[in-house]
């Protein structure tokens, strides 16, 4: 039986990123009312007003049918976690590890995806395929969107996370 | 498409010195990988007519000189042809233009180099020099990755093996067959930089998890280094030095997007799509390669190339390296000179260098016997290249 590449990880280890030291995004005009959404602590995606297309990360015009009529739409903040890895380096400055950057697809559309970091739960039971919703994270003048498991207690949390505050 | 069928030829390849640190400048090796390729070629630096790069060094994150530099360098007076590619997909670009501007008549002879310094890596890393503070700005589309922790390198490609391993059931062994492929393949190449520094399973299971299912050991080795290759059209063969090589096909394409996080289905890289235009453009087949430099930035690319290229099925990259099919001897050797695991990141060109010399027998104790079809890839994710070499 092939050692799975999890089990070399202690199951007690915690996403602890600490104090925000990491990178700041810094918007664009694509993509200001995503960004604007994520600091009143709402998930607003793109939506082609023409043919309903979602569209993530935010574009000029619908790739579907080329319309200018795209708005910011609110979507439920759920997803499926596509692809998920467990990183023990500092990839970017002042992202100390480990972290769990994460791919989740949003159930809004099929491959509605959205990059992110995996938090309020243990590394060990991350699943791809684990039904997850979002979580804000403001970090010094933006507000990232982090996803926890769906279904678990939220933010505040008997699931240790860490130094994160996450606030629903 | 405009087929190739042998109208280009590789006319000369050439080395720098290769080495974990030269203290040399990114030009000086340029230069000297320039200098052993026209020498190789045997043609006169006069009859050089055009010259092509990927990345210029002022449109990219990754280093090199730029093309103004090497053009006044080499002496080239009056390229007809000169292209410094921004993006295109992956390492080849250059080849790939030059091969395009030959076989319509845009140039006769162009030479193609790629300049790697180890010290200079410019992706975020403690310490890199370049952006590495706290609060960093991610601005354009980096804000949507950066901040999450998947600037470029191994979380972006972990994410992808994940996915490829959920999917096929794919093995941190799997994984270390092709990393032990290359690093018993590098014991029998001296420019190789592990050279000398044999690894076992054990070993490489036990190296460091950097982003889960990536190992430290299933990233390619970042050396200070250089390669060239000198194209020409097929009619300057009787003035060549060595036994030309043909390039019969080449495949350059993309896919879904040419975004590395959004891309749809993550078990299929961008290699298919290449490796498909390829096989379009020539009768052979994967069944009569002889050897397969295929790309190996991290192994997880190699593991997508191999079956991208139609080498084996879907899933069945990782019990074929298991099982020992890519070694020297086995069914279809790969990555002979050590790949870029085992011998050091020359970003691609290695991979062209190596096919040249097997297919002119140069290749000594690892010598495929009688290797006359090769094939040469570059690039992970959405970006890829695959050429099809062979012997003139």
């Amino acid at each position: 039986m092939p050692r799975s590449t999890l089990a070399s990880l202690s199951a007690t280890q915690l996403v602890t990123p600490g104090t925000w030291t990491g990178p700041i995004p810094v918007p664009d005009i694509d993509g200001a009312p995503y960004w604007q959404g994520l600091r009143e602590h709402r998930l607003l995606i793109q939506r082609c007003a023409e043919c309903r297309y979602w569209i993530h990360t935010p574009l000029a015009a619908c790739p579907r049918c080329l319309s200018f009529a795209v708005w910011p739409e609110p979507v439920s903040g759920r997803g499926v976690v596509y692809s998920f890895t467990v990183c023990n380096r500092e990839f970017a400055p002042g992202l100390p590890p480990p972290y769990v950057a994460a791919l989740v697809d949003l159930v809004e559309q099929p491959a509605l995806r959205m990059v992110t970091m995996l938090v309020n739960c243990r590394i060990g039971e991350i699943r791809i395929g684990q039904p997850v919703r979002v979580v804000y994270y403001d970090v010094p003048s933006a507000t990232l969107a982090f996803f926890e498991p769906d279904g678990s207690p939220s933010g505040d949390s008997q699931v240790p996370c860490g130094d994160i505050q996450v606030r629903r | 498409m405009t087929r190739i069928d042998g109208s280009v030829l590789i006319a000369g390849i050439g080395y720098s010195e290769v080495a974990r640190s030269t203290g040399r400048s990114e030009g000086s090796l340029a230069i000297e990988a320039c200098r052993n390729a026209i020498e190789d070629s045997g043609l006169p630096r006069t009859a050089i007519d055009g010259i092509a790069v990927w990345p210029d060094r002022v449109s990219s994150v990754f280093e090199g000189p730029s093309i103004t530099y090497m053009q006044r360098a080499l002496g080239l007076s009056r390229p007809r042809y000169w292209q410094a590619f921004g993006t295109g997909p992956a390492q080849l670009a250059s080849l790939v233009g030059a091969i395009n501007a030959i076989a319509v008549g845009a140039a006769d002879v162009v030479i193609c180099y790629r300049a790697h310094l180890r010290q200079e890596q410019r992706f975020w890393a403690p310490g890199a020099g370049s952006g590495g503070t706290d609060n960093a700005p991610a601005t354009a589309e980096s804000a949507y990755r950066v901040p999450y922790g998947v600037p470029a390198g191994a979380p972006r490609f972990a994410l992808w093996a994940a996915r490829h391993a959920y999917e096929y059931g794919t093995t941190d062994e799997h994984r270390g067959a092709l990393v032990l492929t290359c690093r018993e393949h590098a014991q029998l190449n001296p420019r190789a930089v592990w050279y000398g520094h044999p690894l076992t399973m054990e070993d490489y299971l036990a190296s460091d998890l950097i982003a889960s299912p990536l190992r430290i050991l299933d990233c390619d080795m970042p050396v200070d280094g250089a390669v060239a290759i000198i194209l020409a059209r097929s009619d300057r063969a009787p003035d060549l030095r060595s036994r030309p090589v043909a390039v019969q096909s080449v495949g350059h394409a993309g896919g879904a997007t040419l975004d590395n996080e959004l891309w749809p289905d993550m078990t299929v890289m961008a290699a298919k799509y290449a490796a498909d235009e390829m096989w379009a453009g020539t009768s052979l087949r994967a069944a009569d390669l002889d050897v397969a430099q295929v790309y190996d930035g991290f192994s997880s690319l190699a593991i997508s190339w191999l079956e991208g290229l139609g080498i084996v099925g879907m899933g069945e990259a990782g019990p074929w390296l298991l099982e020992g099919h890519g070694r020297l001897g086995g069914r279809l050797p790969i990555c002979t000179d050590g790949g870029q695991l085992g011998g050091g990141r020359l970003h691609g060109f290695g991979k062209v260098a190596e096919s040249v010399r097997q297919l002119r027998g140069e290749c000594g104790q690892r010598q495929v016997p009688n290797a006359q079809v090769a094939v040469s890839c570059a690039g992970g994710g959405p970006m890829a290249t695959a050429m099809l070499l062979t012997a003139g």
